[in-house]
């Protein structure tokens, strides 16, 4: 009995220390911004915390990367099935991770695995439109916007530096640091961002460009 | 013609039974106005007109390796004039081609040669008879916003049938040209490309008007075209052509545009037979 109520106390003294960010993201025109990535980067240093376990996946469906962000831990092993009924050509020349998977159809047995932090640009050599990314991330606090709102949750209580990442924002990642004290219960952060346009080579079609593609 | 076809014909079997082909389909449908449909140098024979045209280029593309592609296709298109009924056509054959890549991402160079064939088939059929093309060209992106691309054809046409008018023979749509052309496209937005271009085509031109000492001088070919009208004459005239185009570009989602071109045609043909033609284009694009 002693035991149980033990264990009982260290549980509810966890779930008490445990808290969350609330991030709302949003671009230049006010409007909610989807695939930004945010992360919470505790200021005594980010503890030492094995890859998440999940299939991480990136997949190709009609010609394009799904989905367009993708956020791992560092050190996670990431797939990319090809669930189209074509050949694709998956590259990234990024610092972050450079590797290729040569003209293949179907899911490579072997994944890539991301083991530096930074971000990961995604292209595919048969079709020039194509553009994903991934965000490797230092901690293990971090997840994508989906409508422009995301939780972290789980989060010890203590102080972190929360930062927000976009493919198309201007200015750097750091540039948007804010100091973050989470207590018990949820802490709203808010960022606006100016997102610059998408000038990814076109899949649209143009006049005098018939053909394959 | 028939070893294009028999390309073709082969893609048809083979792509849908091969892992690495697949298959795309173009469509366009939109409209034309020309100024000077019959490349007449007198204001007296000049006549404009305006056509709605619709065409579709489907086939397969089979990825040789992660550079190569050769695709084949067959091609469909039609043209029906206002005012000029006789020039309506239909053209039906077939494309083959093959691009490279000259390294990776966006911005690699990439190199396209290609060769097609297509049987025409006019309201008037004077103009009935078989289409050749050849062509070569390259390209790369310079930036985000910046393609430039070269490109020649070479082009030859063979009429049915070739009725002559006194001296001159009448093998007036047995036409052959070279085209080289240079074209810059600037991505203005995500949604808006800007594009123009500049051609030079060098060859035979066909132009239609009414009898006149200077241009029997200088022709090498005539025939009554009566799809102008019952005085008309076709001649074969030895022209270089430059041709100016600005047009834009806007998509439509993933798969599809609205375009508008204006074209510039200013025709300098031997003799002093020069002739002027603006062209105005707005349609619709889709890719699958």
């Amino acid at each position: 009995m002693i035991v149980w109520l033990v264990a009982l106390s260290l549980v509810l003294a966890g779930v008490a220390e445990a808290s969350t960010i609330s991030a709302l993201v949003r671009d230049q025109r006010n409007e909610p911004v989807a695939d930004a990535v945010v992360v919470a980067l505790p200021r005594g240093g980010v503890p030492s915390v094995p890859a998440r376990t999940g299939r991480e996946t990136v997949d190709q469906v009609d010609k394009e990367f799904i989905p367009y962000v993708t956020a791992v831990l560092v050190g996670s092993p990431v797939y990319f099935p090809n669930r189209d009924n074509i050949r694709h050509h998956v590259y990234s020349f990024s610092a972050a991770k450079t590797f290729e998977l040569p003209l293949y159809s179907g899911t490579p047995a072997k994944p890539i695995v991301f083991d530096r932090p930074g971000v990961v640009t995604l292209g595919c050599n048969i079709h020039d439109w194509m553009l994903g990314y991934i965000y490797v991330a230092p901690t293990p606090y971090f997840a994508t916007t989906r409508q422009g709102r995301v939780k972290l949750d789980d989060l010890p209580v203590g102080t972190y530096t929360a930062r927000v990442w976009h493919p198309r924002m201007e200015g750097s990642e750091e540039g948007t640091a804010k100091a973050v004290t989470v207590g018990n219960g949820a802490t709203e952060v808010v960022w606006q961002l100016t997102l610059k346009e998408d000038l990814r080579p076109r899949r649209a079609p143009v006049p005098g460009q018939r053909g394959y593609r | 013609m028939k070893a294009v076809a028999a390309l073709v014909l082969a893609g048809c079997v083979l792509g849908p039974a091969t892992a690495f082909a697949s298959w795309f389909v173009d469509g366009d449908l939109g409209i034309v106005h020309e100024t000077n449909v019959g490349l007449a140098q007198k204001a007296r024979d000049v006549k404009s007109d305006s056509a709605l045209g619709a065409g579709v280029s489907g086939g397969y593309a089979f990825q040789l390796d992660d550079r190569n592609v050769l695709s084949l296709a067959g091609d469909l298109a039609g043209s029906g004039y206002a005012e000029l009924p006789g020039l309506s056509n239909l053209a039906a054959g077939a494309t083959t081609a093959f691009r490279s890549k000259f390294g990776f991402g966006g911005s690699a160079p990439w190199l396209r040669l290609f060769a097609s064939g297509a049987r025409l088939e006019y309201d008037n059929d004077v103009r009935d008879g078989w289409r050749y093309r050849l062509g070569a060209g390259g390209g790369m992106r310079f930036g985000e916003r910046w393609d430039v691309r070269l490109d020649y054809v070479f082009e030859e046409r063979f009429a049915d049938r070739r009725r002559g008018g006194g001296r001159l023979p009448g093998d007036v749509f047995d036409t052959t040209a070279h085209a080289y052309s240079a074209r810059v496209d600037f991505l203005s937005s995500e949604a808006l490309t800007l594009f123009s271009s500049y051609t030079f085509r060098d060859g035979d031109v066909v132009s239609t008007t009414r009898r006149n000492a200077e241009i029997l001088a200088a022709s090498s070919a005539l025939t009554a075209d009566r799809a102008f009208g019952p005085d008309f004459v076709a001649y074969k005239i030895d022209a270089t052509v430059h041709v100016l185009t600005f047009g834009m570009s806007i998509a439509l989602g993933s798969q599809a545009s609205l375009n508008v071109a204006y074209e510039r045609q200013i025709g300098l043909g031997r003799g002093g037979l020069d002739y002027f033609n603006d062209v105005f284009r707005g349609g619709v694009l889709v890719s699958f």
